[in-house]
């Protein structure tokens, strides 16, 4: 599991090495095949392969990898190069290497790995800072221009992340204000994205509109500034506050993505599509009307939302049980009478945020659960056309394929299920 | 929108992340390192030492119910036959909780 990075050492207090499990890293497992779907599509086909196998190993030194892939790769194209386009794009990372003392100081490792520990004296608090420590090694070798042999490399997930997110921002953008106006977005992004220090950053680092520009003109051509500078100027007006000019330099100004705000916007608009799907489109207008305008009495909601009362209490309370919605009492008198007491409706986002990620959670593990069973019914089949040598010729019987042909179809829809939930997982849980 | 910020979330604090962590670790790593990663996510970070220590006491435990489990069912088994007919010697485990 250590190799794998799903448990990190610690170095306690009275210098015993404690274990910690890692959380994160373990649920990432799920996110694999959208790692390599990246991969293939953003580079090519050779840095999948490279990907495919440090997930397959966990973390793996340099030479190893270089071995490793060519047997599978089998051709005779030097392969370092490939590999580093994926350090400097820092899709994969060096490992931190030591124990973490107390949660603040490292210490040097042990055997192949001591020489590779940072400087003394560095502090850290989190693993992201880590990320950040290994960044700089990185720098440092590069600068060198050597990678380190002994240095063990792993896929850096919070790299994916952030672009995956960068990706859902731009979508968000492109829905809402067009395809020129999310390219633009995308555009600043990467621009911003080196500079990126966690993965939940609340703003981009602030992009100068001549940098914009500059990017810009070597993908599109000449014609195009002045329709990318009109795009900006579009996003900057908008009242959704996607992105914020900060200030001028040298003439042009300097904006700054809210990738809060736009992942605010994400959860909102998929929130209000779960409860249209769940209550109905009625439900959903209350659900909106309540977020628009905070603390509401019942009758206030049905004369807004333009449905009889009748209605709208039963929808209330249905919202209510799922805790979608909060009622608020505030009593004119100390007696708390019911006549004289104030029934506010809202909605706390916060709430409904953290309540929907656990449901995907959970729904996830029921998918994987149900997916587990029923591989489990075929486990005879599945064994048997394991153990044999050539798959076309193994005997089975016509109920026997009959069956396999269904645990695949199966499976499948059961696999994609998970992935397209785990897109939703990223949004309301990482992000 | 009139909606708050909502800050970053925290998987470590989810019950349901850690549940689907374990299905996670046991579907990729095997039963008994979903013993281990049980025991330091119930737990928090522990030595060697103790992480033995718990993962060896819960699987002990888990054996313990399920010879138990195995005993009972044998010892009704044993009774529903023997209701009707004569009675029969009580298997050997059965036999030894009779007497203590």
């Amino acid at each position: 599991m250590i190799q794998h990075n799903c448990i990190l050492p610690l170095l306690s207090a009275d210098h015993d090495v404690e274990y910690e499990i890692e959380t994160d890293h373990i649920l990432h497992r799920l996110r694999y095949p959208h790692f390599l779907l990246y991969i293939r599509e953003l580079i090519g086909e050779t840095h999948e392969l490279y990907m495919e196998t440090l997930l397959e190993h966990g973390r793996l030194r340099s030479q190893h990898l270089h071995t490793l892939v060519s047997h599978e790769y089998g051709g005779t194209k030097s392969l370092e190069n490939v590999f580093t386009i994926l350090i400097e794009e820092r899709l994969v990372e060096s490992v931190p290497v030591g124990c973490k003392l107390n949660r603040n100081n490292i210490f040097r490792g042990k055997g192949k790995d001591r020489e590779m520990s940072p400087a003394p004296g560095i502090e850290q608090q989190s693993l992201d800072q880590l990320e950040t420590v290994s960044r700089v090694q990185k720098k440092i070798s590069r600068a060198a221009g050597e990678v380190d042999a002994d240095t063990l490399w792993r896929v850096n997930a919070n790299e994916f992340n952030r672009r995956f997110r960068h990706i859902a921002c731009a979508t968000l953008v492109r829905e809402k204000l067009g395809e020129s106006a999310g390219r633009l977005l995308q555009t600043m992004l990467e621009i911003s994205r080196g500079h990126e220090g966690i993965l939940n950053e609340e703003r981009s680092t602030p992009v100068c509109e001549a940098d914009i520009l500059n990017f810009s003109h070597g993908q599109e051509g000449n014609s195009e500034v002045v329709r990318i500078e009109s795009t900006l100027e579009n996003l900057s007006i908008d009242t959704s506050e996607l992105i914020s000019c900060v200030g001028d330099s040298y003439g042009h100004a300097t904006y700054c993505v809210n990738m809060r705000r736009i992942i605010d916007l994400i959860r909102i608009k998929e929130i209000e599509a779960i409860v249209r799907e769940r209550f109905g489109g009625p439900a959903c207008r209350i659900f909106r009307l309540l977020l628009l305008k905070r603390n509401l009495e019942q009758k206030q909601i049905a004369e807004m939302a333009m449905i009889p009362v009748k209605d709208t209490r039963e929808l209330l309370y249905k919202l209510l049980k799922s805790e979608y919605v909060r009622i608020q009492e505030v009593a004119r008198t100390s007696d708390h009478a019911p006549s004289r007491t104030f029934y506010l409706w809202r909605v706390d986002l916060l709430s409904v945020v953290e309540q929907v990620g656990r449901e995907l959670y959970h729904a996830t593990s029921n998918l994987r659960a149900r997916l587990m069973h029923e591989l489990s019914l075929e486990k005879d089949t599945l064994m048997l056309l394991e153990s044999a040598q050539d798959k076309s010729k193994v005997p089975l019987t016509a109920v026997q394929r009959q069956n396999l042909m269904r645990m695949r179809t199966i499976a499948t829809r059961l696999e994609s299920s998970v992935l397209r939930l785990d897109k939703l997982v990223l949004i309301f849980n990482v992000f | 929108m009139g909606a708050g910020r909502t800050p970053p979330r925290e998987n470590g604090r989810v019950p349901e992340a850690l549940h689907l962590a374990c299905d996670v670790v046991v579907d990729s790593f095997g039963h008994d390192s979903g013993l281990v990663c049980r025991a330091l996510l119930l737990k928090g970070p522990r030595t060697l030492r103790d992480l033995v220590r718990d993962t060896v006491r819960r699987s002990e435990t888990r054996r313990h119910a399920s010879e138990a489990l195995d005993m009972i069912v044998t010892l009704t088994v044993h009774l529903s036959r023997s209701a009707g007919t004569k009675s029969k010697p009580l298997p050997a485990g059965v036999a030894d909780i009779d007497t203590a």
